[in-house]
């Protein structure tokens, strides 16, 4: 009846441990499967259920797979290789009978535990599922030592893990690395939000609503003024009347535009399902895997599903070459009708100015002093959504001063265009570090001027200096700010828990530029340090090979030599009693070589009876150990520790 | 310890005032499958002994009183020719015993004593080309008279190694004797006596022995001892492999006795000198060597740790 209790159960735990993280992701009714077969198995050693015979399982099992067919028959990813798992594992232990189906159950766990990876590559996960695997591999230990202690099991399995520690080392370094994601799968899981490539009023408001890092950046030298701090990823070239869109037919181009004052630094962007690549206003390198747009966007080949890592230069001053007549007269298209009271006050105010930059002066001094207001909750606006926001609410977010902005310009005649991305960031005080969130994306304008071509002009930046300068979080203010950014107002805990922030986002970051970081390029330039010039993969994957056969034989020779001459092994007995009878000695009761334990015992007892728990407790473990042939770890340990807690006094003179 | 033994100790103790050492040793003796050899003087209690043994175990008990003029068929037994039935019928000797008391065994003539020991290593006694199987369990205790050195054939080496163990029973103490003279522990408690333990017990607790482990440890220890008999400038030849059979046999024996089921150096240390006592001489003198220095020779082998 103690068997569940030493083998089932710590299975159990080793499954649900494994397949833990996974629970967000697994849909209800498999989690809600697991909960119900787990549950019952050790209701019913308690209660003595019946448990499901063959027939019953095979049911269940056909009803798991025709549940998997129906809920991942779209897609078939590592999620529907996770749900086979998680539905199996489910069933597995009401079929363990033998040492065999116990030691497949936990492979089992292993497995679960690998699929981790399909998650993220981030610290908190990698040390969750060293942890699994540390439970896993004592309960394997444990299957196979069911009559040891748990405390032992564990110690043990951290001594495994302790000992792969070099093995895990090499294989990392050594093993070829591939360039995508690992078994080639798409983590899918993960594009969770950013631009699309519509912008509607609105659109960046509910982005910003979104505490989630986009991008982090470590700059090469100091990090540029927070005014220079564009990110530039999308430009919104069309306008159908209400939002502003992605113009599809932007080609190719070959090269960025010339510039000054160059910044180099290296971005790690986290997934967002999309193509934009994020780069400092204005892009003047081209990093490897992307393609560089002629309206001076980045974008990749496939939509990015990974975490991504890439350097860049940008320049910050800069010099774009002419525009073609056909891209100019996009810039000014509207679409006929919409917002003509827009139309007429660009046309008003505009009117006496002969120069471009007059007109934006003018436009710009409108939006500063025309009582316009900067929230991240604007009401919501009608069909003519520019003559609404201008005219009568008169409250908006950046997306609303770039419309309206680029509508006015548009109408007057000056070519202008929407650039979305981000603005500035927060440095992370632990590694200098800038952390961009979604709630720092922000819309701006780009004008053609006939002399200078592109440039930015941010209407934001008339209305609501302060975002720009200081920031989302010191422009707003707490009411008008999502729930979010209210832990900033927890008073002083706010405090500790933005230090605490920083210092897990620094750690991350340096996780992940650490192992994350060490791409095929870097393995390549490490084997040619070593001396391995060529052949990429093939020779790496010899390298490690022709390693892994060394280690072989290292540990191969080491275990026969250390099994030819069991006398080489270290004898803890051994030790550990000549201890014992050293502290005995100590105290004046010196052990005779012939004497053994048992007279040695009754010997120091007629001396010493005050020590004869101890003593007795310790001769009787010895003897076990020695003579009964009980060389379980459980008591060597115990008699272990007991030698080790052995403290004879001096025996107290008598007079 | 082991009750069983225990409960039979001590009634055989109640016959055999103050001898309970050599009734444990006699026991461990028997019960590992070994025989005995007593040697002491006539009168001190080695018939006794044997026959409070016998009866104890509820064994069958025969007594040979050996002499310089005894033939093997006084042992072994004889054919005699049946008139009536015109065949050759077979006599079994006293042999055909369970415990037999051998007593002054080395006044026999060595044919005679051959006669004995061929029995007690074969378990089986073959005469006029017929086998015939002893009854199990089949222990000799023989004895022997160190003092009658005239007319005595004394046994050599190779045949006292066949006895398990040989002890030395000695004068009673005052107390025990005066125990003795009062009448206690006569002919009449012997009668009185009732069997402690059937025979099948005596199959069981043999069995039970056998299943007594060695731990790599106590060989080791074993090990060393034999080693010692055979390097030290003490003894003239050392232990043989059988010597260190018995070594083991009669240390299984003495842990069962202790109520263990494994061995420690203690018991080894317990058997030993009686065990080897009379198969090892000085080197120079080619004399036995007394049971005090044997303790103190092998107190030089420590014991591994």
């Amino acid at each position: 009846m103690n068997e569940p209790y030493k083998t089932i159960f710590p299975i159990l735990t080793a499954l649900i441990v494994a397949i833990f993280p996974h629970i967000g992701n697994l849909p209800v009714w498999i989690i809600l499967w697991c909960v119900v077969m787990w549950g019952y198995l050790p209701l019913s050693f308690k209660f003595k259920w019946p448990r499901p015979g063959i027939k019953i399982r095979r049911l269940l099992t056909a009803i798991g797979i025709i549940g998997l067919l129906f809920t991942y028959s779209r897609r078939l990813d590592q999620n529907a290789y996770l749900g086979l798992l998680a539905v199996m594992a489910a069933l597995k232990p009401f079929e363990i009978a033998s040492h065999r189906d116990r030691m497949i159950t936990v492979f089992l766990a292993y497995f679960i535990v690998i699929t981790s990876l399909f998650l993220a590559e981030t610290l908190a996960i990698t040390l969750y599922m060293l942890l699994s695997v540390g439970i896993t591999t004592a309960v394997l230990i444990r299957i196979n030592d069911p009559a040891g202690r748990f405390k032992d099991n564990f110690k043990l399995a951290a001594l495994i893990m302790a000992q792969a520690i070099p093995l895990m080392i090499l294989l990392f370094l050594l093993f070829p690395r591939i360039e995508g994601s690992l078994f080639g799968l798409s983590l899918t899981n993960t594009g969770k939000s950013g631009f699309s490539d519509t912008l509607a009023p609105g659109s960046v408001t509910n982005l910003v609503k979104n505490d989630d890092v986009a991008f982090r950046v470590l700059f090469e030298r100091s990090i540029p003024p927070a005014p220079l701090l564009y990110w530039r990823g999308i430009v919104f070239q069309d306008f159908d009347g209400r939002k502003w869109h992605v113009d599809k037919q932007t080609r190719q181009w070959h090269a960025p535009p010339e510039g000054k004052n160059p910044v180099s630094y290296t971005i790690t962007l986290e997934p967002h399902n999309n193509r934009w690549l994020f780069a400092l206003d204005m892009p003047a390198t081209i990093p490897r895997s992307a393609i560089f747009y002629k309206d001076y966007t980045l974008r990749t080949r496939r939509s990015i599903k990974r975490k991504m890592r890439y350097s860049m230069i940008s320049n910050t001053r800069y010099h774009p070459a002419g525009e073609n007549g056909w891209t100019l007269r996009k810039s000014i298209r509207l679409p006929e009708g919409v917002n003509p009271k827009t139309r007429a006050l660009a046309a008003r105010i505009t009117k006496n100015a002969r120069t471009v930059d007059e007109k934006v002066g003018r436009i710009l001094d409108y939006f500063r002093t025309g009582g316009f207001s900067y929230t991240l909750k604007p009401p919501r606006l009608g069909a003519n959504s520019v003559d609404d926001f201008i005219f009568q609410s008169k409250k908006g977010y950046c997306e609303h001063y770039a419309s309206a902005f680029a509508f006015m310009l548009r109408s007057i005649g000056i070519p202008a265009r929407i650039v979305g991305g981000y603005q500035g960031g927060e440095v992370n005080p632990y590694a200098d570090y800038l952390i961009v969130r979604q709630s720092d994306a922000h819309v701006w304008v780009e004008i053609w001027y006939p002399k200078t071509g592109w440039n930015r002009v941010d209407p934001t930046a008339a209305v609501a200096p302060e975002r720009i300068s200081k920031g989302i979080r010191g422009t707003l203010s707490p009411d008008d700010l999502p729930g979010f950014f209210g832990r900033r107002y927890l008073g002083a805990l706010s405090g500790v828990i933005e230090q605490i922030r920083f210092g897990w986002d620094a750690i991350n970051t340096r996780w992940s530029a650490l192992f994350e970081g060490y791409s095929y390029s870097k393995q390549r330039a490490l084997l040619e340090k070593i001396g391995i010039t060529s052949g990429g993969l093939a020779v790496s994957l010899k390298a490690l090979l022709l390693l892994l056969v060394v280690i072989g034989m290292i540990v191969g020779a080491y275990a026969w030599f250390a099994l030819k001459s069991p006398c080489r092994k270290p004898d803890k007995v051994k030790k550990y009693y000549a201890r014992f009878c050293k502290k005995l000695s100590r105290a004046g009761l010196a052990r005779k070589a012939a004497q053994g334990p048992i007279d040695y015992m009754n010997h120091v007892l007629k001396n010493r009876p005050d020590l004869k728990d101890e003593v007795t407790e310790i001769t009787e473990l010895y003897v076990r150990l020695r003579y009964r042939g009980q060389t379980s770890r459980s008591v060597l340990s115990d008699f272990i520790q007991k030698v080790r807690v052995f403290k004879p006094a001096r025996k107290e003179s008598k007079d | 310890m082991n009750k069983q033994f225990e409960s039979i100790i001590k009634q055989i103790s109640s016959v055999l005032i103050g001898k309970e050492p050599q009734v444990r040793l006699a026991l461990t003796c028997l019960f590992a499958r070994g025989h005995l050899l007593i040697e002491d003087l006539p009168g001190i209690g080695k018939t006794t002994m044997a026959k409070v043994l016998a009866k104890c175990l509820g064994l069958d008990f025969q007594r040979i009183q050996f002499t310089s003029d005894m033939l093997p068929g006084d042992i072994l037994g004889v054919s005699i020719f049946d008139q009536n039935a015109a065949t050759f019928h077979f006599h079994p000797g006293p042999i055909f015993t369970q415990v037999l008391l051998a007593d002054e065994i080395n006044r026999a003539t060595p044919k005679t004593q051959s006669a004995l020991l061929e029995a007690m290593e074969e378990q089986q006694v073959t005469t006029e080309g017929e086998t015939r199987a002893l009854k199990q369990p089949f222990f000799v205790i023989a004895t022997q008279n160190p003092l009658e050195h005239a007319g005595t054939f004394p046994l050599p080496d190779s045949q006292l190694d066949r006895f398990l163990m040989r002890i030395k029973l000695g004068y009673p103490n005052r107390a025990a004797e005066k125990r003795i003279l009062i009448g206690e522990g006569a002919q009449t408690v012997l009668d009185a006596m009732g069997t402690c333990t059937m025979h099948d017990a005596v199959f069981d607790i043999q069995a039970k022995i056998s299943q007594v482990s060695a731990s790599d440890k106590f060989i080791d220890y074993l090990q060393d001892i034999i080693h010692f008999t055979r390097t030290s400038a003490l003894f003239h030849v050392g232990l043989s492999p059988r010597a260190g059979l018995a070594l083991q046999q009669a240390s299984r024996s003495w842990a069962h006795l202790q109520g263990r089921d494994y061995m420690i150096p203690e018991d080894l240390q317990e058997v030993m000198p009686w065990v080897v006592g009379h198969r090892l001489r000085t080197r120079t003198e080619g004399l036995e060597i007394p049971q005090s220095r044997l303790m103190e020779i092998f107190s030089q082998v420590p014991v591994p740790l």
